[in-house]
């Protein structure tokens, strides 16, 4: 017997997920993270290299 | 791919997924550590005798083709860009060994096609930080963005409901793509602007 998985995929965990990898959500974050150290001014380099980490890693789930 | 780091390919219960995952978190971080020991070196060779600049005057030409290619350019880049994990692998490896070797095979970036031009700009000025303490922090911090692409593929236990449900999460059009791509040129060459300055001071 087939197993009807539609209604899972719209499901609150679901919706989550799929969030938490849409472009749109990696794109606002490497813009809030870059405004925000931009205009904190932060003139060190662990900073800065820490948000190319963190939107590196994250956008490596969509192939570019 | 690192989304077969997944109960409904392996066969194996939550709990020990769990722990694939923190080995392919491992995976991720040893390799970038392979990645960042091999630029480390180069970057000590070069400025054994010459200035801290100088590293930014060899690397910036490779991050800028690679933002160039970002944005759409047809440029050739140092690198594979049609290759991806070996999935020979999962046949002849057991699945936390799988989870480990596709953690480093990632985690090194430039064997794959998966690589934006933040990537390349994390790795190379990773050795103008200055402290390896941090610079261990900071390829934790990617091996645990690398690693939301494994928790966010988690679909059930049935490979037909796994399939399902992230072509549901990864169905997006190709203006989303294109703009993930713009911000990563974005991010990556506000960064190199910022290090740069921080650099030259």
């Amino acid at each position: 017997m087939a197993v009807d998985v539609q209604p899972a995929l719209t499901s609150p965990a679901d919706r989550l997920l799929r969030l938490a990898v849409d472009p749109i959500t990696i794109v606002a974050f490497a813009a809030v993270g870059s405004a925000a150290l931009a205009a904190g001014q932060v003139g060190q380099v662990a900073p800065w290299v820490a948000l190319l980490a963190l939107v590196a890693g994250w956008s490596s789930a969509w192939s570019p | 791919m690192a989304t077969t780091v997944n109960p409904a390919v392996s066969g194996v219960g939550y709990r020990r997924w769990s722990f694939h995952v923190v080995l392919y978190a491992a995976g991720v971080a040893a390799g970038a550590l392979v990645s960042y020991a091999a630029v480390y070196a180069a970057y000590a060779a070069l400025t054994y005798r010459l200035p801290q600049w100088t590293w930014l005057a060899v690397a910036l030409p490779f991050v800028a083709l690679v933002v160039l290619r970002d944005l759409g350019a047809r440029v050739r880049v140092p690198y594979p860009e049609r290759t991806q994990v070996p999935e020979w692998l999962r046949h002849v490896l057991p699945p936390g060994l799988v989870a480990v070797a596709y953690g480093a095979h990632l985690g090194i970036g430039f064997l794959t096609r998966f690589t934006y031009s933040t990537h390349l700009a994390f790795v190379v000025a990773l050795p103008l930080v200055g402290s390896h303490a941090t610079v261990a922090g900071l390829v934790v911090l990617f091996a645990l963005a690398k690693t939301i692409v494994v928790v966010t593929s988690l679909g059930g236990r049935s490979y037909r409901e796994f399939e399902q449900r992230i072509l549901a999460r990864h169905r997006t059009g190709t203006a989303k793509q294109t703009l993930l791509r713009f911000a990563n040129a974005a991010v990556a060459t506000a960064s190199a602007a910022a290090v740069a300055v921080a650099i030259l001071g």
